[in-house]
């Protein structure tokens, strides 16, 4: 049970991220330590469940309100910043839906294919996610993580499928196919960590 | 701006500041404060105490200050400001003004 809460207080001090950055400056740690204080009262799993369950169903409503409060703002003081901050958005949401995806298209691979290449495949697979998921926060890093585990995925597959097909070429477009939104993520990152820089230099 | 333009206040921003009237509190004991004010009726989470701790502080009607806690560590509580004691008074006055309108239609009405 408190391996189960310490593992939610970590989790929820984690999504609170999420917030624009100068409200989790402001508020962030004080709601980590209320949130935590709020479960550790709790000794009834059932009550403790229910609390997880509000909080972190609010935490989604708050933070999208949060955030939309603060573009609005950025739009009135500073457009640039609200541009990086809507792409950033886009991003985010996009980098969810493939997250989901291709983590589930891996798993349905490992399953019914190889074991070995399938959990290589897998293995690269969730680093090229943990990158895409590093993107969120810190750009610079998570466009180096995504493009070479891209790169490392593109080489595998491609060396999978020249066995069968016997054509580099082909098996190296077939194999492109599958990691191109990894590259796509990886360059949107690159892209997003340049403008930052250069909105950060110019402010 | 007057008062009356800030009003009504919403059920969840009455009690949270009803609640820092007295003194200045810390997040954990504004929320338990105004579930036993309500009677267990407004159960915040964590995420709207601090919205509305956010709009309150823009809007200059609560203010922040340090205070050490218990073990030593520093703690941030919340208290009203002069204006903030002034919109509750006036959402206060207005809530009984309703109230008693609403008693005297009552008893009229049954007498």
């Amino acid at each position: 049970m408190r391996l189960v809460t310490t593992f939610i207080m970590g989790l929820y001090a984690s999504l609170l991220h999420a917030y624009p950055a100068p409200y989790y400056e402001q508020f962030g740690d004080e709601m980590a330590d209320v949130f935590a204080q709020r479960l550790s009262e709790e000794t009834r799993p059932t009550k403790c469940f229910a609390i997880t369950l509000r909080e972190f169903s609010d935490l989604g409503v708050n933070i999208m309100r949060e955030q939309w409060a603060h573009y609005q703002e950025l739009k009135q003081t500073n457009p640039k910043a609200a541009q990086i901050m809507a792409t950033k958005f886009i991003f985010r949401t996009f980098s969810i839906v493939y997250a989901a995806f291709f983590l589930w298209m891996s798993i349905k691979l490992w399953e019914n294919g190889s074991y070995w290449n399938g959990l290589v495949t897998l293995v690269f697979e969730t680093i090229l996610l943990v990158g895409v998921l590093i993107g969120w926060r810190w750009q610079g890093i998570g466009a180096i993580v995504t493009l070479t585990s891209a790169v490392t995925l593109t080489v595998i597959t491609m060396m999978a499928l020249n066995v069968m097909v016997e054509n580099i070429i082909i098996s190296l477009l077939l194999s492109l196919v599958w990691t191109l939104p990894g590259f796509c993520f990886g360059l949107m990152l690159l892209m997003l960590n340049r403008n930052i820089r250069k909105s950060k230099r110019l402010a | 701006m007057t008062l009356a333009e800030y009003l009504p206040l919403r059920e969840a921003t009455f009690f949270i500041m009803v609640c820092l009237a007295d003194d200045p509190k810390h997040g954990y004991a504004i929320l338990k404060e105004v579930e036993t004010l309500s009677d267990g009726r407004i159960v915040l989470s964590t995420g709207t105490l601090y919205g509305a701790i956010k709009r309150l502080l823009a809007q200059g009607w609560i203010e922040r200050m340090d205070t050490d806690d218990t073990d030593g560590r520093d703690k941030k509580s919340y208290c009203l400001t002069d204006l903030g004691r002034r919109v509750l008074q006036a959402e206060s006055n207005r809530l009984a003004h309703i109230a008693t309108l609403g008693q005297r239609v009552l008893s009229r009405s049954q007498s």
